[in-house]
């Protein structure tokens, strides 16, 4: 019993501690986005549902998850059961592709964007922030364009100026209470 | 065990939860267990069940707002009031509420605690704390008993939904309940092709109200069905079938199902009420793609590239001389429309979209020739000759052989006006006021509940608002007047030129979901005058009309405000998605005193600015019939 249930225990505590410094090296990265083990914090922008204002959501997704391809399949689910928020997008929305260069996103999404959007300056806003603030989180974007059927758009749907990269706008947020 | 995603629910329930990544097995304590109601669970039979699981959960999640689950009746939101409940594991609905929601006599004994619901030709029957009910006097077992709890009857939701014929549908992604009366699902889509033309059904089970869009840009035809789930997948499927290339169905917005067709060429399409079955059905027109010409030793040759099947009318008009060419069911889809020949024949070779499903050809022609066509491969061959020795009869004379849609250009010296009752004082003579309706032609903008469109009430506001502003002798230019497609370099050239004292850009505002409302302005905040400017409409606007004050807002990125470079502002009058808005829009009253609101919003803008004021509202009555939903226009 007494010898081997030490070097057991030994042995248990070495790892505990090496787990414990993988974890606290692993918690420095990026300040933006926080990681572990079990997996990353991301926020993905909702709207409130008198289309007010976004709200940055948690979500808990695998560290692989932390990309521009990601971040927007996991905006594209839209509201957890119970959460007051609503997805300012076109529910049957779907991700086409997403590539960064030169810090800017170009995110390619499908023509439902606009065949299923409700239009109104309200409503283009915030599908368009809601995009566009959830890549912007991410250190290698600060620039997001729209595409929609992999075509560059003059505007979604008559209001956003929509020919050039937009910047991440936090004026439409209100943090998550 | 142990995370994961799969959840079996108690023997009790036979529901297998798969794949959900909201649930795990932790979330199904042993409350749930018993929750489900297998009886009348519409949504089961559909096998979503691992979805309603899902929503049922919501109301278990530990410091998840429940009464965030808003509760719609045939597309209308109710009071909070009706939100449904979870009391001792079972879904269960205020009745009281519900009955003055819905229209059903509720009869209440509390002595007896006996229920009695009558709605229509269904009568129930209930008592607090016992399962049996009776459904038009016909015994019925409950799954859950109806309780009293604080004073307020509870009634098991699914019994009701079921006894009362009412559609139930989680929207899982709102938190939301929809009940609806009448269950009308699209069941089958169909793509064929019916005499050479691309046709559309969309079956029904009961005949349906339906609208039509052709947009641009892609070219793609909308069909919104109304009152309508979907009853097959949603999603997206590439097609072959004559100018069809994809079809894509959804759901858009809780009660309209939506399909698109997009297509090759912009065709113009007839769309009516199906017959044998219910339903709608469309059929496209042919695409007239191109016009050639060649010399040839007898004369020349024109072709015209158009589907074999389309049929066609050769006839001739005198007086000048003209050959026309008639093809039913097209659309004109060629760029070059017109062929400037001078030839000893033929001058020139024009085409236009004569109706808007007939292609006409005019060949203008040096006096008689011999016209023949005939069918070739790709499309038709019209063959011109010298005169034949005998005259062919003379086709009847028809006036209007030109072009339908002319595009009108924009008259950039602020024309006086016609029409416009004049006022002894002057008040805004000098002052230059361009007025912007959001949208036009192809592009609707947001759509209401009822089907009425952002760009015809928005127009309508605006023609009043310039009725206004001339009377007491503004100069009004509009960037539109009329049903029509605008560019945004169109819009704005003007007030990017400097051309104006104001830029006033008027639109109708909507959102996903019909709680938002109200009124705003938006303005750019680099320009101090088009923030006084936005300010004084946006406080005239909130007197006038009273709607929720969502404020004056700044955007760097709104198209209008960022090319302008006059005083500009952007007014959302009221959204046009919320239904009790959507009937305030349709009302010429209120858009009569959207105008006067601006009205008053430019007076004070231009006494704050120029220490000019524009008096009071000018009294004119706007031309009567004046009916946007009337000018909406087929493409």
């Amino acid at each position: 019993m007494g010898k081997g249930t030490h070097k057991t225990l030994i042995a248990l505590v070495v790892l505990l501690v090496i787990i414990i410094i993988w974890a606290l090296v692993q918690r420095s990265g990026p300040p933006s986005v926080a990681t572990d083990p079990a997996g990353a914090e991301v926020l993905i922008y909702l709207a409130t549902r008198d289309g007010t204002s976004l709200v940055p959501v948690k979500r808990i997704v695998d560290v692989e998850k932390v990309s521009p391809q990601g971040l927007i399949e996991e905006l594209l689910k839209g509201p957890r059961p119970g959460e007051p928020w609503v997805l300012p997008l076109p529910a049957n929305t779907r991700l086409q592709s997403v590539a960064v260069v030169d810090r800017v996103a170009y995110v390619d999404l499908s023509e439902e964007m606009i065949e299923f959007h409700p239009g109104g300056t309200t409503g283009e806003l915030l599908t368009v922030y809601a995009v566009v603030n959830t890549l912007a989180q991410l250190p290698e974007v600060e620039l997001v364009q729209i595409f929609v059927g992999g075509r560059e758009l003059e505007t979604l749907m008559g209001h956003l100026d929509l020919r050039t990269p937009l910047e991440p706008d936090f004026s439409l947020v209100i943090e998550e209470h | 065990m142990g995370g994961g995603h799969n959840a079996v629910l108690d023997e009790d329930c036979d529901f297998y939860v798969g794949g959900n990544p909201f649930l795990s097995s932790k979330n199904l304590s042993g409350r749930v267990k018993g929750l489900i109601e297998t009886e009348g669970w519409s949504l089961m039979r559909t096998g979503r069940a691992a979805l309603v699981l899902a929503v049922i959960l919501l109301f278990f999640i530990p410091g998840g707002p429940a009464s965030a689950t808003q509760v719609y009746f045939n597309g209308r939101a109710l009071s909070s009031d009706v939100a449904p409940v979870v009391v001792d594991g079972h879904v269960l609905l205020p009745v009281r509420s519900l009955a003055s929601a819905i229209g059903m006599s509720l009869t209440w004994e509390p002595g007896a605690g006996r229920i009695e619901i009558q709605r229509q030709d269904k009568h129930i029957v209930m008592h607090i704390n016992s399962r049996e009910a009776q459904l038009n006097g016909e015994p019925h077992q409950l799954r859950a008993a109806p309780q009293l709890k604080d004073d307020r009857i509870l009634a098991p939701l699914t019994f009701l939904a079921e006894a009362l014929e009412l559609t139930m549908r989680w929207d899982m992604e709102t938190a939301a309940l929809h009940l609806s009366d009448a269950t009308i699902v699209v069941s089958e889509i169909l793509l064929c092709e019916e005499e050479g033309r691309t046709r559309l059904d969309v079956l029904t089970n009961t005949p349906v109200a339906y609208d039509t869009i052709l947009l641009a840009d892609p070219h793609r035809i909308v069909v919104d069905v109304h009152g309508a789930k979907l009853g097959v997948p949603p999603g997206e499927q590439p097609v072959a079938a004559g100018v069809a290339r994809c079809l894509r169905v959804g759901q858009f917005g809780p009660d309209v199902v939506r399909v698109v067709v997009e297509l090759n060429a912009p065709v113009g399409y007839e769309a009516f009420a199906r017959e044998e079955e219910p339903g709608v059905a469309l059929l496209l027109n042919h695409a007239v793609d191109s016009l050639s010409w060649r010399d040839t030793d007898e004369g020349g040759e024109l072709f015209i590239v158009v589907p074999p099947t389309a049929p066609y009318e050769i006839w001739r008009l005198v007086e000048p001389d003209r050959v026309v060419i008639d093809v039913f069911h097209a659309s004109l889809n060629a760029k070059d429309r017109t062929i400037l020949l001078g030839g000893e024949l033929v001058k020139q070779v024009r085409a236009s979209q004569f109706l808007p499903n007939v292609v006409r050809v005019v060949l203008d022609v040096n006096g008689p020739v011999e016209a023949k066509a005939f069918r070739q491969e790709g499309g038709v061959a019209i063959q011109l000759g010298p005169p034949p020795p005998i005259d062919l009869e003379l086709a009847e004379i028809e006036p209007g052989d030109e072009p339908v849609a002319l595009i009108k250009e924009p008259d950039p010296d602020f024309p006086s006006l016609p029409g416009v009752k004049e006022v002894a004082e002057k008040t805004g003579k000098g002052l230059r006021v361009i007025l912007d309706p959001g949208h036009g032609g192809l592009d609707p903008g947001a759509l209401g509940p009822s089907g009425s469109k952002e760009k015809d009430v928005v127009l309508d506001i605006s023609l009043r608002l310039r009725d206004l502003l001339a009377a007491v002798g503004c100069e009004v230019y509009m960037t539109r007047d009329e049903d029509r497609y605008v560019e945004f370099p169109e819009r704005v050239r003007l007030a990017k030129e400097g051309k104006g004292d104001v830029f006033l850009s008027i639109h109708a505002n909507a959102f996903r979901f019909q709680e938002a409302c109200g009124t705003e302005t938006f303005y750019h905040p680099d320009k101090q005058s088009s923030r006084l400017l936005a300010e004084a409409l946006q406080t005239s606007l909130m007197k006038e009309l009273g709607r929720t004050d969502r404020g004056v807002k700044t955007r760097r990125d709104l198209y209008v405000l960022r090319e302008s470079s006059i005083p500009t502002a952007l007014v959302e009058v009221a959204f046009i998605n919320h239904p009790d808005e959507e009937k305030l829009l349709l009302d010429p009253e209120f858009r009569q005193r959207c105008a006067q609101a601006l009205f008053e919003g430019l007076s004070h803008y231009f006494r704050e600015r120029a220490g000019r004021s524009l008096g009071p509202v000018p009294e004119i009555l706007p031309d009567a019939g004046e009916n946007p939903a009337a000018a909406a226009s087929e493409g």
